[in-house]
């Protein structure tokens, strides 16, 4: 295992505190991964600085030392984002965790990176105001991790994703210089720095600063599950509520096997176990309006083959409705050791045919797919089941995560639509890009990261 | 060191496009022309080929290129140093490719105009929401090009939150096909963003894919008076904290108002929202306004009203765009004042503004100007102390459009202190030997 030069770790621990400079192999475990298991790396050390000084100074440091730097929040990404080489330093965000400013007059928030996404929203709640992107992650993702990957969530069908609410951010280059993009409602130049920024999966600098846009708590909301023998015909439900002009809040599909999963679990929320799909629909906004939308809901997912729509009346109902979708993942432990969440979208309507073929993909390679997915945006979770200690096992499941990439794509989607490419992914880049495309791409990179010490190793293919 | 420009062979350019009509090089002035200056031809490219072959032969021979779209923007912005040899117009190619209405998508050259756009859109209840200024005539690549928005920017975001996709062919002649036709797209660095309000610096933009919405069952205008009890900006203040979306809150200085025929209103709010819901918002708002009595315009006079506001500010001889928070913005329209001294002394209604409250947007309009000796040291004079006040408060105030000589002496966007080289370098990325931003307002002097 690589070690810290004793001088180097000497400086860091005089810019940071010695307590926030790890280089013990116990404490460096904890960050040989981020959400995505299946790959691991121990770094060669962890600094935690509280400031954007000190974040500047230690990039100053390790950029002149020719240490790489890979920034990490929480670490729930799950595209190994986070994931750091052996001679790579890992920047935690974790102690800069303080909401700096709730601007209620102007709907605005100013907070560190490490701050928790539902932190957020909670700390705005007594103002009316909330945070609108609300990734699965939320009780424990930083809003810098949300930058950074571009984060969506379920009610992202109606209100966008992150790049739509940063407005502002100070960032550190891997030289230390700290720049203002945006901020304060003001525009310098024309150029979209703050929306280029956002999404860069920390290959361009680290966000140490991060306004944001809060909006309206929506005066009401209305929610229904509806219940299906076949999950095509959760998907045609979907396409019929879109097509009719309603615009939910969340569109949010379950299938079978999660459902098993989920209810076989201390998460249970009561959806029947022989269901084959659970569709979640969300609407909110102003009550006097939810009503006919929830019966206009109801009757596409009756005309759809629905065999049960159920409406929540209270607060604790609703919680209930979206348990089998929001402790998915949590649930999926009790069947398998390991799980691969991928993330693609497909155009809404390409839905069912899709879902199909990811059944096929899984019968033939003998794996367990289960799919839990955003179908408003047509943004497809299929979380494969697995055991690491197996290696055949393994190898299949990168072989039926490539046909189901390549699959998506053909149907008109993307490799990614809000985990990130990070390590995970990037050989499936060409897949959406020409060589030009990652081209450009690693130029504007250059540009904010010289000396390419960012993240190294991420979302690009090594030969571009 | 810069390369040596050879002389424009318009020859050259008519093998590429070989179509009557295509080169442009006998013209109209008021056509094509910009600050009474001509460029040497206009193209009219029928296909991405074509761009892709005058760009490179561009590069060639370091011709300077600003592309457009029916050509409303030419003087917007502009770095008045900038010599323009050829304009490349997006005008010819105007077909909408794919509408999938289940998808909530549309596919379009970018020479499509948005009015075009929407009256494709409407049989299928969809819209695009952008209302930018001046007539729907503008082409979708400019409209992008220039993040050219107005009052719906408040409840449906800038352009940049409605494209999905984009092909580009950049200043050297490569083609770029960024994001894509599905909402939820993290694959890669989103150059995407780029785009919008690039103004052309990085190559010309030939499609778009563009997320679309549900047309909105009712659409609603409140029109409220202000005046010295009730100042707009507390109106707006007041009505913005509404608990429900509102698409535009509008506050309208006493010279727009005589404009637009709409003495009594200070402050216009819109609604779009289900039939259900409109009453219940305006209630909400009529709760946050005390009862102030308002005029209601429902359906296509709601419409017709943001649309005279949004053609406000296309004639006017200085366009100044101020962001800012909502909470300073009172500060600032008191201080507009300071403006009227470019106004000659005995012209009334020379200085209006229209501010986009929410959004933190003020437009400053700036006629009748003092044509005097002294007009231009004292102008700029007067506009870099305006624009130091603005920044000093947090904002940012851009010239959008203004005589050449005034433009020359303040720039569209003054200083961008430590981004710049950011800025630069993103240029060169595009478009290395810079034949479309060379001399940008974004770059110091080499």
């Amino acid at each position: 295992m690589e070690s810290l030069p004793k001088n180097l770790a000497r400086d860091l621990k005089n810019i940071v505190g010695s307590k926030w400079v790890l280089t013990d192999r116990d404490r460096l475990l904890a960050y040989e991964s981020d959400g995505l298991t299946a790959y691991r790396s121990i770094p060669l050390a962890v600094v935690l600085p509280e400031s954007t000084s000190q974040v500047s100074n230690v990039f100053k440091l390790l950029s002149q030392n020719g240490i790489k730097v890979v920034p990490r929040g929480a670490g729930t990404g799950l595209s190994g984002g986070a994931l750091a080489e052996p001679t790579s330093v890992i920047i935690g965000t974790s102690r800069m965790n303080t909401i700096l400013e709730l601007d209620a007059d102007n709907r605005r928030a100013v907070v560190q990176p490490g701050v928790i996404n539902a932190h957020l929203s909670e700390a705005a709640s007594p103002f009316g105001l909330y945070y609108a992107p609300d990734p699965a992650s939320q009780s424990a993702c930083t809003i810098g991790g949300n930058v950074a990957e571009n984060s969506g969530g379920p009610h992202c069908l109606k209100y966008g994703v992150t790049s739509r609410y940063v407005t502002g951010l100070t960032i550190v280059t891997y030289e230390g210089q700290i720049l203002q993009l945006g901020g304060l409602g003001r525009e310098r130049g024309s150029y979209d720095l703050v929306g280029v920024f956002v999404g860069s999966e920390g290959c361009f600098g680290i966000a140490t600063e991060v306004e944001v846009k809060l909006l309206p708590k929506p005066e009401a909301v209305q929610t229904l599950l509806a219940i299906f023998d076949r999950i095509e015909d959760a998907g045609r439900a979907v396409t019929s509520i879109m097509a009719r002009g309603l615009l939910p809040a969340a569109l949010e599909i379950v299938d079978g096997a999660t459902i098993r999963a989920v209810e076989a679990s201390v998460f249970a929320g009561g959806y029947p176990a022989d269901a084959n799909a659970a569709l979640v629909v969300e609407f909110d906004g102003i009550e006097e309006g939810l009503g006919a939308d929830v019966q206009k809901a109801v009757s596409d997912c009756n005309n759809s083959g629905a065999t049960e729509v159920r409406s929540a009346a209270t607060s604790e109902e609703r919680q209930k409705l979206w348990q089998g979708r929001k402790k998915a993942f949590g649930a999926m432990g009790r069947i398998a050791t390991d799980l691969l969440v991928q993330d693609a979208t497909v155009p809404r309507s390409k839905l069912p045919e899709v879902l199909l073929k990811i059944s096929e993909i899984g019968d033939r390679y003998d794996l367990n797919i289960a799919n839990v997915f955003h179908a408003g945006d047509g943004n497809l979770h299929p979380n494969i089941l697995f055991d690491r200690s197996d290696s055949e096992e393994l190898r299949k499941v990168e072989l039926a995560s490539t046909e189901i990439m390549k699959l998506c794509v053909a149907a008109g989607g993307t490799i990614t639509g809000e985990h990130g490419v990070g390590h995970d992914k990037k050989s499936y880049m060409p897949l959406v890009y020409g060589i030009e495309e990652m081209k450009a791409m690693k130029k504007v990179k250059t540009v904010f990261d010289p000396h390419h010490g960012m993240n190294p190793g991420k979302v690009l293919p090594a030969d571009i | 060191m810069t390369r040596k420009e050879k002389t424009l062979d318009t020859s050259l350019l008519r093998e590429i496009l070989p179509v009557k009509g295509q080169v442009l090089e006998h013209f109209g002035e008021t056509d094509w022309s910009f600050f009474s200056r001509q460029p040497r031809a206009v193209l009219f490219p029928h296909s991405q080929e074509e761009i892709t072959s005058v760009l490179s032969l561009a590069n060639e021979n370091n011709w300077n290129c600003m592309p457009a779209g029916n050509g409303t923007w030419l003087e917007g912005c502009m770095n008045t140093d900038r010599e323009v040899n050829l304009i490349v117009s997006m005008s010819k190619m105007n077909n909408i490719l794919v509408h999938e209405p289940d998808n909530l998508f549309v596919e379009l050259e970018a020479g499509v105009t948005l009015e075009q756009l929407q009256v494709t859109l409407r049989p299928s209840k969809q819209w695009l929401p952008l209302d930018p200024p001046g007539k729907n005539s503008s082409t979708m690549g400019a409209i992008i090009a220039t993040s050219s928005c107005g009052a719906l920017q408040t409840g449906f975001g800038r352009p940049r939150d409605h494209v999905l996709g984009a092909t580009l062919i950049t200043g050297d002649g490569k083609t770029l096909k960024l994001g894509g036709k599905t909402v939820k797209n993290v694959a890669g660095f989103d150059l995407l963003k780029l785009l919008s309000g690039s103004w052309g610096r990085f190559g010309v933009i030939t499609k778009l894919i563009m997320r679309l919405h549900p047309l909105p069952e009712a659409d609603r205008t409140l029109l409220f008076s202000s005046n010295q009890a009730h100042p707009g900006t507390s109106l707006a203040h007041d009505i913005m904290h509404t608990p429900a979306t509102l698409q535009s809150i509008s506050i309208l200085s006493p010279g727009l108002r005589e404009e637009l025929d709409s003495e009594n209103t200070g402050v216009a709010v819109r609604i779009l929202e289900s039939e259900a819901a409109v009453d219940k918002v305006e209630a909400l708002i009529l709760e946050r306004t005390d009862l102030l009595p308002c005029k209601r315009l429902n359906g296509s006079e709601s419409e017709a009203f943001f649309e005279s506001l949004k053609n406000t500010d296309t004639d006017s001889d200085v366009v100044i765009r101020i962001k800012c928070l909502p909470s300073i913005m009172k500060n600032l329209i008191h201080q507009i004042e300071a403006l009227q001294s470019l106004v000659a002394d005995d012209s009334l209604g020379g200085l209006k503004f229209l501010a986009h409250y929410e959004s933190g947007i003020l437009l400053v309009l700036i006629d009748k100007l003092k044509l005097d000796d002294d007009w231009l040291a004292q102008s700029a004079e007067t506009l870099q102390e305006f624009r130091d006040t603005v920044e000093q408060q947090g904002g940012s105030l851009t010239l959008l459009f203004a005589p050449e000589i005034l433009l020359k002496e303040v720039t569209p966007w003054g200083s961008l202190g430590e981004v710049e080289t950011i800025c630069a370098g993103l240029e060169k990325v595009f478009d290395p030997n810079q034949i479309l931003s060379r001399s940008s307002a974004h770059r110091s002097a080499e």
